[in-house]
């Protein structure tokens, strides 16, 4: 399985050189992926909750932004 | 290349050697170039002082004894030093010093689908306790920005297939061994978020925690995209 895609610009000798990532980029590339999971876990998480809310409270999410303005 | 050795009146009879003429002469006049890189090749290594004028941009830059920097580009001048179109998961674009802060702007950025967040990493540097900052985002909140690498989206914002978006970041005394390199950035993005269309406003502000010079900015999607478009223009600043 190919590995994504880096574009290095060196600016100097005005070369641009398009590859695979290396091992460790790829390992970068990796952990980014699962942070990203958890941030987005996260945020489900929050709206969940926030949906959750809204409807024990009997309220529109508008309603709510009136409250709280 | 030789050294450019300053002023001599040559007097007639004189008789140049090779040395006189490279150093009084050739060393001391504005060399004309294609580009940058045509000079690079020419003039492997350059001596504090030296002229030359490159034709793709049109521009007449000294050799400060660490990087050609354009005349003009005085105190408050903008000097264009690169144009990169973005590609790929990242784009790891080298910065030349010289100036007292980069300026950069981004736009028409666009990636294969929405759901990840565009991030700068000076250096390439992604870890913990790297960057600091703060944001705030309208129709939004404030919010701490990560520490591993400088956000340019909110968390839950990301690059996607809308074309309407720009971005302008400054980077101050990068090219120092000094602690934080400041970070300031500002942005507007249009997105499609869970049905939704967003037009995000983003004004930040931190730094790079470093001692090392910033030599390169690398703009990259955190969430398994690629970019798709978006073009980006350095400038140093005086």
């Amino acid at each position: 399985m190919s590995k994504p895609m880096v574009r290095i610009h060196n600016v100097e000798t005005d070369e641009i050189i398009d590859r695979e990532m290396n091992d460790a980029e790829f390992a970068q590339y990796q952990a980014d992926l699962k942070t990203k999971a958890d941030e987005t876990a996260q945020l489900d998480e929050a709206a969940n909750a926030k949906a959750a809310l809204l409807e024990r409270l009997g309220i529109t999410a508008e309603e709510a932004a009136l409250l709280l303005g | 290349m030789a050294e450019g050795l300053g002023f001599i009146e040559f007097t007639t009879g004189d008789v140049l050697s090779a040395a006189a003429a490279n150093g009084y002469l050739a060393s001391q006049t504005v060399m004309v170039f294609a580009s940058a890189a045509a000079r690079t090749s020419a003039i492997t290594t350059p001596y504090e002082g030296m002229m030359s004028y490159l034709k793709d941009t049109n521009s007449v830059e000294y050799y400060s004894g660490s990087a050609w920097v354009a005349v003009g580009g005085a105190s408050g001048g903008m000097t264009l030093l690169s144009t990169t179109t973005l590609s790929g998961t990242s784009t790891n674009i080298s910065v030349a010093g010289g100036y007292n802060y980069l300026k950069i702007f981004a736009s028409g950025v666009t990636a294969n689908a929405g759901g990840s967040e565009m991030v700068l990493r000076c250096n390439n540097t992604s870890s913990s306790s790297a960057y600091t900052g703060s944001a705030y985002v309208a129709n939004a909140s404030a919010f701490i920005l990560s520490t591993t690498e400088y956000q340019l989206n909110a968390f839950g914002g990301s690059v996607d297939t809308e074309t309407e978006n720009a971005y302008e970041i400054d980077i101050f005394n990068y090219d120092q061994s000094t602690y934080v390199k400041a970070i300031r950035a500002n942005g507007y993005y249009k997105q499609v978020y869970q049905g939704n269309t967003r037009r995000n406003t983003f004004n930040s502000g931190g730094g790079f925690y470093s001692t090392s010079a910033v030599t390169s900015v690398a703009f990259t999607l955190v969430g398994g995209n690629t970019f798709t478009a978006g073009q980006v223009k350095i400038y140093g600043v005086k």
